[in-house]
């Protein structure tokens, strides 16, 4: 009798144990969890295989150069936030990007809202400013969104965002690919704008602007730790870091945090 | 004689432990007041990025004629109200000003010139402006949280006296400030 006591014990106090270690956030904000393939989450089931394959494999093969982490979500609703929230705590609670670096990126879809929003961790923001980011679903990405056709629109705007980020490395991003910093709108779609001279002084502000908010901003806040706390950090949407490796061959975040960078568009 | 000295090895033991833990305590709040010090930084700093975008703004406007100088006036005090700013509160309020004041502004200035919309140097800007609002709040936020910990943890017995002795203050919210909605007067004479 005491033996099964002493087992259901145990077990209660392991079951709770389990629950305060992997935070039930998930449950409370009612943010998806990443899939086993974790760059490529189609929840709202609109990007073909063939699509989500190449995704998968570019982003994984960034990753392996880069260490920086682009992950796709599609979700057919909201549920009432924002679309740069819920990019936004979708790249932290995933941990999307490297710890140290922040290198994630976050490209979210909503269908019913029909909105995109492309979120940017705090290690990226100088390689793709707001408005840089603004360009790309601009130029790669809103025709196609446009005509619903979903899967093409966000190929393209992966692709276009994997390649800057490549060329922020220094590396050499896909053959055919020009950055979006030398082309215009005209090269695209041949639209004809009247205004394209991108003023250098404002490019030069920004990127000191960007610099300076580095330079300000230090790690993710740590909970407390003196002999009294027991050892429970708390458990909201803030510890970016320390996520265990997935198991199962899957991929999984790094522990990238993210601030608000990032743009979207309503298509 | 043993008794005597089993207790003063208690004694000890004690107040080891006593101060051992109020060195923890101490340290452990220290550690989250730079936290929180570190999320109200970020707050000014995201502030200060939007004040500095605006006369990129103007910039990017001034060759369309006036570009709306009277709604522009109400930015200007805006901006300056929010570099002023001393405390948490205050900061809120301004910077509520701020948001309207600029949304005005933005939207004379395109209801005027209707052909800025298309040039891309004022896409860019707006996009620009608007993550910097979302930076904003969810420094907002983060500061919050943070602040929240803190206020919860000193007030948390035993490090309520630590708290008390080592002058630990709570932090304010940075919640909404009630002119959020309301629209800063603008005159047009």
């Amino acid at each position: 009798m005491t033996k099964v006591m002493k087992k259901i014990v145990s077990i209660l106090l392991l079951t709770f144990f389990c629950l305060s270690l992997c935070g039930c956030s998930n449950e409370e904000s009612g943010f998806p969890t990443a899939t086993d393939s974790f760059y490529v989450n189609d929840y709202a089931e609109i990007i073909d295989s063939d699509d989500e394959q190449e995704m998968l494999s570019k982003a994984v093969a960034l990753n392996n150069a880069t260490t920086a982490q682009v992950v796709v979500v599609t979700v057919e609703s909201l549920n009432g936030y924002e679309p740069w929230e819920y990019a936004l705590e979708i790249g932290r609670e995933w941990g999307v990007g490297d710890e140290e670096k922040d290198n994630g990126i976050v490209i979210l879809l909503s269908t019913d809202e029909r909105e995109i929003y492309i979120a940017v961790g705090y290690g990226l923001e100088g390689a793709l400013p707001d408005s840089k980011t603004g360009r790309i679903i601009d130029l790669y990405g809103l025709s196609y969104l446009k005509e619903d056709n979903f899967s093409d629109g966000l190929l393209n705007i992966t692709n276009a965002v994997i390649n800057e980020v490549y060329i922020e490395y220094g590396l050499t991003p896909a053959k055919g690919y020009t950055s979006i910093d030398s082309l215009t709108d005209s090269d695209l779609d041949g639209e004809t704008v009247t205004e394209v001279s991108v003023s250098w002084v404002i490019l030069i502000v920004l990127l000191i602007l960007f610099f300076t908010i580095f330079r300000h901003r230090g790690g993710p806040f740590i909970g407390f730790g003196g002999p009294f706390m027991g050892g429970f950090h708390s458990g909201g949407f803030h510890s970016g870091g320390g996520r265990g490796s997935g198991g199962f061959g899957g991929f999984s975040g790094g522990g990238g945090s993210f601030g608000g960078g990032g743009a979207g568009r309503g298509f | 004689m043993k008794k005597k000295s089993i207790i003063i090895i208690a004694v000890i033991a004690v107040a080891v432990i006593l101060i051992g833990s109020v060195i923890g305590s101490y340290n452990g709040l220290v550690e989250s007041r730079e936290g929180v010090e570190q999320s109200q930084s970020e707050i000014s700093n995201q502030l200060q990025r939007r004040a500095d975008l605006i006369p990129n703004f103007v910039a990017t406007v001034k060759g369309y004629s006036d570009y709306e100088q009277e709604t522009y006036t109400a930015v200007t005090q805006a901006r300056a109200a929010v570099t002023g700013a001393d405390t948490v509160t205050e900061q809120a309020e301004a910077s509520a000003q701020l948001d309207s004041a600029i949304d005005i502004w933005v939207n004379a200035v395109t209801e005027a010139y209707p052909e800025l919309k298309a040039n891309e140097q004022y896409i860019a800007l707006q996009t620009e402006l608007s993550g910097t609002e979302n930076r904003i709040a969810q420094a907002r936020r983060d500061y919050n949280e943070s602040a929240k910990e803190f206020n919860v943890e000193i007030k948390k017995f035993p490090r309520s006296i630590i708290a008390g002795i080592f002058g630990f203050d709570s932090y304010d919210y940075f919640e909404a400030a009630d002119g959020t909605e309301s629209v800063p007067e603008v005159s047009f004479d």
